[in-house]
């Protein structure tokens, strides 16, 4: 009976303990509170620490200016440790204990996937500042980064008129935005009139490293004089073999270019880039892109991070984001997530290019495409800019979606079919 | 110090004509302004071109500086200029006609040109002709480079020019492989195609393949029961249900406008849809549509009526396919080329097989003396210990970072591979995690 | 002679009890229930270690007291997941898929209804055939099922390859891990039919019960982890205090003599392993619906690895030295990653607990089997045993 009661107390006062300590963030002052929602440990934490420093500078700065509404902003920093499910669980915790007014967060689609069921049933609001694979529009979402028409389609126009390529090695790491993206690339191509027979498209897995086999294939395609051009998806730590071994196989980026979406600055700042001079990367942002803003932006981090940090796409559209939603909140007057939604649509901000960046009916925005040679410095060659470029959920090359589309202000659907005229879901596909 | 008297010589030799006619290389940049701003890979042939045929002196430097990506354009007036950097973080314009300096400018005011990859690639192509007898071989040698990955058929011609004066033996020959892939390509008479495409037998580079498989592209055809007229290059008749798919085979007829297309599936499906009559399509309830068996009745009562249009029967597919000849044609018309090229590619064919081998197992070899270095100290623990060594992987982490700290101290690869094993980096690589 | 199975096992009626009361005051204090004290998504955490729990239990199970130190059982785990989660996410898309095809002219055939399912679900992995391993996922209980059927034949055929070669000690574990590394990489290409690293998504929300909210539908799940958590202890506990337990804890203590004395040693071993890996998989089958998702980075070796660590810190031997180790490690886990541990200035460096909760916490599993080779529950032990026999 003793031991009944010794056991109960441990029980009881474990309990306890927890139960305060996840309630210790009720009763602050008043502040609007601003969830960041990036892994900070796990595979994840290299690209995505950037993005939360990037926030919480961002946030500095705003205090500065006397914050949002009269308030101050207050930063609720979680770690959902590169774990998918952790996503899902940290996103509730922010929404319904720590009662976050929005949220930045998310790198990998995954994990966008994981937390979207959430947001949705508690009507949270999400900014995702990373370039993914589109087919998704959800009204609690705001999509910053670039959608596959903002990135992957002009960099292949690009392929196909500036360089002249005709055959084409879609290179990609076997996951979600690759398989995506080489999908809508292949059809694509087709319908450019490239036969199937001149597309080749290789998956390989997470941290791949042996790569000499897949680039003497690629080196092979050359065989039927065709002029051969790697689109590459590789994603992460991959790509130190992949690019290792071009330049050990004496592949210059005059012989065979590869365009990359997910290699910028920062990934090339661990890279000697020498042998990779001329190779290229598709993205709506370079730090080298000239623009005063840009400056400003690029000595504010410099300062805030550290002399030898650089500035790449994902920080941008975190940065174009985090100013509309302050406007945003500004124009309604309030953090009611139902009233900011429908004041961020509509909201233009100067991006860190020079042009401007406008949120649309579809929670994308326009960007501009920009394409950059690598150069001997780790910095990029900006040799061909669009003007910017309007964000398509769902894309127009695939036959099951071109008929689908998003508008949350006149259709109030993000998956509306033109063709049945029937709204598929108002839910998005998770 | 001869040497120096000459190239100085040499230099004032070559700039004296540039005072002569000052001015008319920018007054024809002017011209192109617009292209040489913007240029495309698809618009910029002209200019080259034009600029070429003009003859100006220094149009070669100029169009070398610009794929070297050091011309930049004065943003005021739009004049291009060379530029040297010059005190206080200014440039120096350097005329790009006369190559004298014309004033000091920031580099706000100031543009950059920076032509892309494509366009640099058309640029040294229109070089080749000034480049491919240049006294300097570093500069032939950028010529070769370039019309290896570029080449027209008026390159052929300048570069059989340019093979006798060739001094450096490994760049003669280089120039005369090049000669033969030309010919191949761009030859005019069978005799010599076909004994340039035979000296490449059993040679494995990339380069001989890229100019041969050329040759051997075919299109699939579709003749009359007539068969194939004579004087076609034919590479196989195909059998349909053998060859090629009867399926695919209908579509290619339907594609020659032989044979009636198939309606599709979702357009009999629209069909339907648009003659439901009273809650009955053809007779069959709409309720009752739910199996695509149904749905084929209810498409064959309304093309009874003649209300849609009717289905092609499998029976009619087949007697379309059986009354057509299907064939892979060449589309180079000489056969004596297509079957030079084919047995040559079947020669190199086994060269590069046998290169393979050799590159597969030396890959082997090195990869599992690697694993064998990185397990044989496992070995050594779990085998004469009995403890198995679960963090043995951080060995191998550790030895690649004292080999990469080594190595930033000590820069001489030879010495630092005796101070730290820096080859385990390679093995950790390779271990992935 | 033999005393009554609660007399020999006292543990078992006092984690019951705690358990009930545990459970008691969770659901009153709940928001879907009660005064709104405890929010959702702590329920949720609960819900979750409870299934962690269990499945630190079938852990102890087959290494505490039979002495196989598996390094797989989490794929077992995750395995369950995958099998519930495919009739959660077919039949929630299926009831998508019928209601956006409502308003059409033609009612859908059974070919479009699939299509249309195939598209919504994989069109994101770039596909929109469905593979067939989805064969029975639009039947509930051909699913369930399948939670028990498939690690179980899974852990059958394994485990009988594996004893009747007589593998044992630290090759059955590296065999185990290897098994488990394979199941996830294969898992992680997207040939294999289950949404390659993507996973299954939306798992929280159920087919037919989508009118609930998540508040009163973590309840049921957290309630329904305290039954199965009560149930598998029970079980747990059955299995070792016969005549079976002591067998399989002679087998962990000298395998070659219990051999000779005639016992067929490999038999036990395999009904050990087996009914762990089902304990296992239906541990893991309520755990991912309320995780929300499931992809094959949870089966990665590093789970399976972790779930040893639990058991040792809890102390293996003890079924409740599972269970605290088990809690212990994973609600410190969700707290640190909370952001909620206030950072620790030391005026020359401020401790950032986002930076230094995972070096503390392999710290600590070094610790604790440095000097408390009998885990926490070892602790409790110096005060319990003293009567026990």
């Amino acid at each position: 009976m003793k031991i009944t009661t010794k056991w109960q107390i441990a029980g009881a006062a474990a309990f306890i303990t927890t139960t305060v300590l996840t309630h210790a963030a009720y009763a602050q002052e008043e502040t609007i509170k601003v969830g960041v929602l990036h892994s900070l440990s796990g595979t994840m934490a290299i690209s995505e620490t950037t993005l939360k420093d990037t926030v919480l500078m961002l946030i500095e700065q705003q205090n500065a200016k006397g914050g949002v509404l009269g308030k101050k902003l207050e930063a609720v920093v979680v770690d959902p440790a590169s774990d998918w499910p952790l996503f899902a669980e940290k996103a509730r915790e922010l929404l319904t204990v720590d009662k976050v007014d929005v949220m930045f967060g998310c790198w990998t689609s995954v994990s966008r996937k994981s937390v979207l069921p959430v947001i949705e049933e508690l009507n949270g609001l999400l900014f995702y500042p990373v370039q993914y694979e589109g087919e998704e529009s959800s009204k609690n979402v705001f999509y910053t980064g670039a959608a596959p028409n903002q990135q992957a389609i002009p960099a292949t126009d690009y392929f196909l008129e500036e360089l002249g390529v005709e055959k084409f090695a879609l290179l990609g790491t076997d996951y979600v935005y690759p398989r995506t993206t080489n999908k809508i690339l292949e059809q694509y191509l087709k319908d450019k009139g490239i036969p199937a027979e001149d597309i080749f498209v290789n998956y390989t897995p997470f941290g791949h490293s042996d790569w000499s086999k897949i680039v003497a294939d690629v080196v092979a395609l050359g065989a039927d004089g065709k002029k051969v051009g790697v689109i590459s998806t590789i994603n992460g730590d991959a790509n130190i073999g992949f690019y290792k071994e071009l330049a050990a196989a004496g592949i210059s980026a005059d012989d065979i270019p590869v365009v990359a979406f997910s290699v910028g600055e920062e990934e090339l700042s661990g890279l000697d880039t020498t042998n990779l001079v001329g190779h290229l990367a598709a993205w709506n942002y370079f730090q080298s892109a000239d623009a005063p803003v840009n400056a400003e932006f690029i000595k504010e981090w410099k300062a805030f991070a550290g002399e030898k940090r650089v500035t790449n796409d994902p920080m941008e559209a975190t940065y174009i984001g985090f100013n509309m939603w302050v406007n945003a909140v500004e124009a309604a007057g309030t953090t009611d997530v139902d009233a900011v939604t429908t004041a961020m649509v509509g909201q233009k901000f100067p991006n860190l290019t020079g042009t401007e960046a406008e949120m649309l009916p579809n929670h994308h925005l326009t960007k501009p495409v920009l394409i950059g040679e690598i150069q001997a410095d780790g910095q990029f060659d900006i040799v061909s800019q669009t003007e910017p470029v309007p964000g398509d959920a769902w894309t127009d090359y695939l036959p099951e979606s071109k008929m689908l589309e998003s508008d949350w202000v006149e259709l109030k659907c993000g998956m509306y079919n033109t063709e049945t005229k029937t709204c598929v879901q108002l839910n998005s596909n998770y | 110090m001869l040497r120096i008297l000459l190239i100085v010589f040499a230099a004032l030799m070559s700039l004296a004509p540039l005072h002569a006619q000052e001015g008319d290389l920018n007054a024809l940049l002017e011209t192109h302004r617009a292209s040489i701003e913007k240029p495309s890979r698809t618009t910029i042939g002209p200019v080259l071109e034009a600029l070429v045929e003009s003859q100006q002196p220094g149009v070669d430097v100029f169009m070398e500086k610009w794929r070297e990506k050091e011309v930049w354009q004065r943003k005021s007036d739009g004049r291009f200029f060379f530029v040297r950097k010059a005190e206080g973080g200014k440039l120096t314009l350097i005329d790009v006609a006369t190559g004298e300096e014309a004033g000091l400018a920031d580099k706000a005011e100031l543009d950059n040109l920076k032509p892309n990859s494509g366009v640099r690639g058309v640029i040294a192509a229109a070089l080749v002709q000034f480049q491919l007898s240049d006294p300097d071989p570093e500069r032939r040698l950028q010529a070769l480079t370039a019309l290896e990955r570029d080449a027209n058929e008026s390159h052929l011609s300048i570069l059989r020019a340019a093979i006798d004066s060739e001094t450096v033996p490994a760049i003669k020959a280089r120039k005369e492989r090049l000669q033969r892939l030309l010919t191949i390509k761009f030859g005019f008479d069978q005799a010599t195609r076909v004994a340039a495409i035979e000296s490449f037998a059993g040679d494995p580079g990339v380069d001989a393949r890229a100019a041969l498989n050329p040759l051997l592209v075919t299109s699939l055809k579709v003749f009359d029961a007539t068969g194939v007229p004579a004087g076609t290059n034919v590479a196989r008749i195909l059998k349909p249900g053998r060859d090629i798919d009867p399926e695919a085979a209908y579509q290619l007829l339907v594609e020659a406008g032989e044979a009636r297309p198939v309606v599709p599936l979702d357009q009999r499906k629209q069909a339907l849809a648009a003659n439901i009559v009273d809650g009955k399509v053809g007779g069959i309830p709409v309720s009752d549509l739910v199996t695509q068996a149904a749905r084929d009745r209810a498409y064959l009562a309304l093309a009874a009526e003649g209300a849609v249009p009717p289905l092609v029967t499998a029976d009619e597919r087949a007697q379309a396919v059986a009354n057509h000849v299907f064939a892979d044609v060449y589309a180079e018309p000489d056969a004596a080329l297509t079957d030079a090229a084919r047995e040559t590619l079947d020669a190199i064919s086994g060269t590069v097989g046998f290169y393979r081998f050799l590159d597969l197992a030396l890959d082997a070899l090195s990869l599992a003396s690697i694993y064998f270095l990185a397990a044989i100290g496992l070995a050594i623990t779990f085998g004469v210990m009995g403890v198995i060594n679960m963090a043995h992987g951080e060995f191998i982490m550790i030895g690649a970072y004292t080999g990469y700290v080594v190595q930033q101290v000590i820069p001489d690869y030879t010495i630092s591979t005796l101070v730290a094993p820096s080859r385990s980096w390679r093995a950790s690589r390779s271990n992935g995690w | 002679m033999q005393r009554s199975f609660f007399a020999r096992q006292p543990s078992v009626l006092i984690f019951i009890s705690l358990l009930a009361l545990f459970t008691i005051a969770i659901v009153i204090l709940s928001e879907g229930f009660g005064l709104g004290l405890v929010s959702t998504s702590f329920v949720k955490i609960l819900g979750k270690t409870l299934c962690l729990c269990l499945v630190a239990i079938a852990m102890d199970l087959v290494w505490g007291y039979c002495g196989i130190l598996s390094l797989g059982h989490f794929a077992f785990f995750g395995l369950g997941g995958y099998m519930i989660g495919m009739w959660l996410m077919y039949e929630r898309t299926k009831d998508i898929v019928i209601a956006s095809l409502e308003g059409a002219a033609l009612p859908p055939t059974a070919e479009e209804i699939r299509e249309g399912i195939g598209t919504q679900i994989f069109g994101v992995v770039g596909g929109s055939d469905i593979p067939v391993v989805w064969y029975f996922a639009d039947s509930l209980f051909a699913q369930l099922a399948l939670v028990v059927l498939v690690p179980g034949l899974l852990a059958l055929v394994f485990g009988w390859l594996a004893f009747r070669s007589r593998v044992t000690g630290v090759y059955l574990s590296i065999l185990t891990q290897a098994m488990t590394l394979a199941l996830s990489l294969y898992l992680f290409q997207n040939d294999s039919g289950l949404r390659g690293n993507n996973g299954l998504s939306g798992l929280q929300n159920i087919p037919g019960l989508t009118d609930m909210p998540q508040s009163v539908l973590s309840v049921w799940f957290f309630l329904a982890s305290a039954l199965a958590l009560s149930l598998g202890y029970l079980l747990a506990a059955f299995v070792v205090s016969g005549k079976f337990g002591n067998v399989i804890r002679a087998i962990r203590d000298d395998e070659a003599r219990i051999r000779f004395m005639g016992y067929p040693v490999e038999a036990y071993k395999l009904v050990v392993f087996t009914l762990t890996a089902v304990i296992a998989a239906i541990a893991g089958a309520l755990y991912y619906p309320q995780a929300g998702i499931i992809n094959p980075a949870e089966i990665a070796p590093i789970a399976s690895i972790y779930l040893a660590v639990w058991v040792a810190i809890g102390g293996r031997g003890r079924l409740y030295g599972a269970v605290i180790g088990a809690a212990t490690v994973s609600l410190l886990s969700s707290w640190f990653t909370g952001g909620q541990a206030p950072s620790v200035p030391l005026g020359f460096y401020t401790i950032n607990w986002v930076d230094w909760w995972q070096v503390l916490l392999g710290l600590g599993f070094v610790l604790v089997t440095l000097y408390m080779p009998q885990g926490i529950g070892g602790l409790f032990d110096r005060f319990i045993r003293k009567d026990a026999p």
